[in-house]
């Protein structure tokens, strides 16, 4: 019994943690995209090569993308405040490192988010009148500085840990004569943004020397071959829901035809397990190329079919071909039974948490000890009614934070919301699972009795 | 600074102004916001316009309601004004309606619009003797003295 609670309870502590990471980076894959198209249109390799508008590409996935990432993940902990926090902390990895940071911003995001929290949290009270938004802006400020030197000295070393790994374990499978084993670490690689490091820092030169004296190299296919990152797209399209799914079409086109592999990064990124997909289809695409010989004359640039059937020898467009389409077969059916169980789990997860809202609210057993005001801007209309209810409360005895915020910031876990008739529907809209009266008097509403009473009655049910 | 303390040292009050429309009121009331640098004129039609879009969201109890918008929305400082109207219009509110009293307030954060002016204007809201005093009253310095005389619970 106990075992199986364990299991059931860290089971659902993963599936938060996807949850988490999808919520993180799935809100951004438009600027993704966007990035996608600029980089397939403009760059010196791609369809109308434009120097000026391709210098758009360098800072939108340094600084851009990452940024947005961190931003997402420090406001899913501590609203725009964490965001902010978030950026900050990841401005300090992305200048530390030389590669694109997406894994460190999706560390450093929430962090920053988490550490201003427990500040905000740990002084919360204590803060005079007509100081709240000096101390706010500082303690943003002062922290934000520290956790961006944190991450500018910590990273450098872990990224060329991470490089000399990676790079040390595909030159010994090469040495080795394993080369589909190779794929175990030139995918993650490429996830990690070390697509660059690995391609034209160890493959494009030795398979330069091969191809020399043998005219193609397999060497060129190992980190180019579209077909892992095909295959894990495909699988989102076909058994995802919702906005992922509405996505991948667009990522499939920029990633298979625009050879931008970047895209589908963050499809494995907020699902990590998929990684073990892009692994197979890699490795089983490396082993058909060995068994038909295919090989290219260059390295293709980028990684797009079209790129690909370029450069392949004359005839040996066949084989080349059959490569790609083997790794996007294997590479979806390894990443199919994943994505279904993600969609599963996420519709799952949404029905029980409406119930449980449902079940809160019919009882209204949990102990109310925070009742949140919501208006448009968050310090008019709330500000009012707040002050009037704390009076109210006050009145009763009863130690009861009522604060106001606008129907935009609303925490998910919010237990009672009051707003005006007019936002009702937004406070809804906001995801909140919250109780939500609707007034329309907020100076003297005649619902402010039953939310007292409510909160009068859920602490007396907790004391029995 | 707060509510009543700003009201009073800037005499930002008109007794009496004569509209026909809710918008009317905004409008011409709100001049004591953009009289005082408070807010720009964008301010109001924001005002307005969310109005419309939303619904009456300004008018927070019987016979009042109080014109704001978002910090970012073109409030230029901190401010507050106090008018009432000669004749109440109606704010498509049907609990609140008819509307003679409106509380402008503007302010570049929320932060400036602190605790102390907010429960100044619902100690204000809250005395219905007060709220109907400064309504029939027939010149600023008595509304002045109106509120000067709310007392907080």
């Amino acid at each position: 019994m106990s075992k199986e609670q364990s299991t059931a309870s860290s089971r659902a502590g993963i599936q938060k943690f996807g949850r988490f990471l999808s919520g993180m980076v799935m809100p951004n894959i438009g600027a993704f995209i966007a990035w996608g198209l600029i980089t397939a249109l403009f760059i010196p390799t791609g369809w109308i090569p434009n120097e000026k508008l391709s210098s758009l590409v360098g800072p939108m996935i340094t600084y851009l993308l990452p940024l947005l990432i961190a931003y997402t993940g420090g406001k899913m902990i501590w609203g725009v405040r964490g965001g902010v926090m978030g950026a900050i902390a990841t401005m300090g990895v992305i200048v530390g490192a030389d590669i694109p940071m997406f894994i460190g911003a999706m560390i450093m995001g929430p962090l920053g988010g988490w550490v201003i929290k427990k500040s905000d949290k740990l002084i919360e009270g204590k803060v005079p009148v007509g100081f709240e938004m000096l101390i706010d802006n500082f303690s943003v400020g002062i922290l934000g500085m520290l956790v961006a030197l944190l991450g500018y000295f910590l990273v450098s070393p872990v990224i060329s840990g991470f490089v000399a790994i990676i790079q040390n374990g595909v030159e010994f499978l090469i040495n080795a004569r394993l080369l589909p084993l190779a794929s175990i670490f030139i995918e993650p690689g490429k996830v990690l943004f070390l697509n660059n490091a690995i391609n034209h820092g160890i493959l494009s030169p030795l398979g330069i020397s091969q191809a020399q004296e043998t005219g193609k190299s397999i060497l060129f296919l190992l980190e180019t071959n579209p077909g892992p990152g095909l295959g894990i797209l495909l699988a989102y399209w076909m058994f995802s829901k919702g906005n992922i799914k509405a996505s991948a079409p667009g990522a499939i086109i920029i990633h298979f035809f625009g050879g931008i592999h970047e895209i589908y990064f963050p499809y494995i990124l907020m699902r990590p397990v998929l990684i073990l997909a892009a692994m197979g289809g890699g490795a089983a695409g490396v082993l058909t190329n060995l068994v038909l010989g295919s090989g290219l004359v260059a390295a293709p640039s980028p990684g797009s079919i079209f790129a690909l059937a370029a450069m392949s020898p004359k005839g040996g467009l066949i084989p080349v071909l059959i490569g790609v389409i083997i790794a996007t077969a294997v590479s979806f059916v390894i990443a199919m039974p994943f994505v279904r169980k993600f969609a599963e789990e996420d519709s799952d997860d949404d029905k029980l948490e409406d119930a449980k809202g449902a079940m809160k609210a019919m009882k209204s057993s949990g102990k109310i000890t925070e009742i949140l005001f919501a208006c448009d801007a968050g310090m008019g209309s709330s500000a009012m009614g707040a002050n009037k209810l704390t009076k109210l409360l006050k009145a009763e005895g009863l130690d009861v934070k009522v604060e106001h915020c606008s129907v935009d910031d609303i925490p998910r876990n919010a237990q009672l919301v009051i707003c005006h008739r007019d936002l009702a529907e937004r406070v809804k809209l906001s995801g909140t699972k919250a109780h939500t009266v609707a007034v329309t008097n907020l100076v003297n509403a005649p619902e402010y009795k039953d939310v007292v009473k409510m909160v009068v009655e859920s602490h007396g049910a907790a004391k029995a | 600074m707060g509510f009543t303390e700003y009201i009073v040292e800037k005499k930002a009050v008109i007794c009496g102004l004569e509209v026909d429309t809710w918008e009317d009121a905004i409008l011409k009331g709100g001049r004591i916001l953009v009289d005082n640098g408070a807010a720009s004129e964008d301010y109001l039609a924001t005002i307005i316009r969310k109005c419309k879009d939303n619904g009456p969201y300004i008018v927070i109890a019987p016979g009042i309601a109080m014109p704001h918008a978002r910090p970012e929305e073109g409030a230029l400082s901190l401010g507050y004004g106090i008018v009432t109207l000669k004749m109440p219009v109606s704010f498509k509110d049907p609990d609140n309606d008819p509307i003679s009293l409106l509380i402008f307030m503007a302010a570049p954060s929320v932060k400036e619009h602190n605790e102390e002016a907010v429960s100044q204007i619902a100690d204000l809201c809250d005395d219905e003797d007060a709220v109907e005093a400064m309504i029939k009253a027939s010149d600023v310095s008595e509304i002045l003295t109106i509120l000067e005389n709310v007392e907080g619970e």
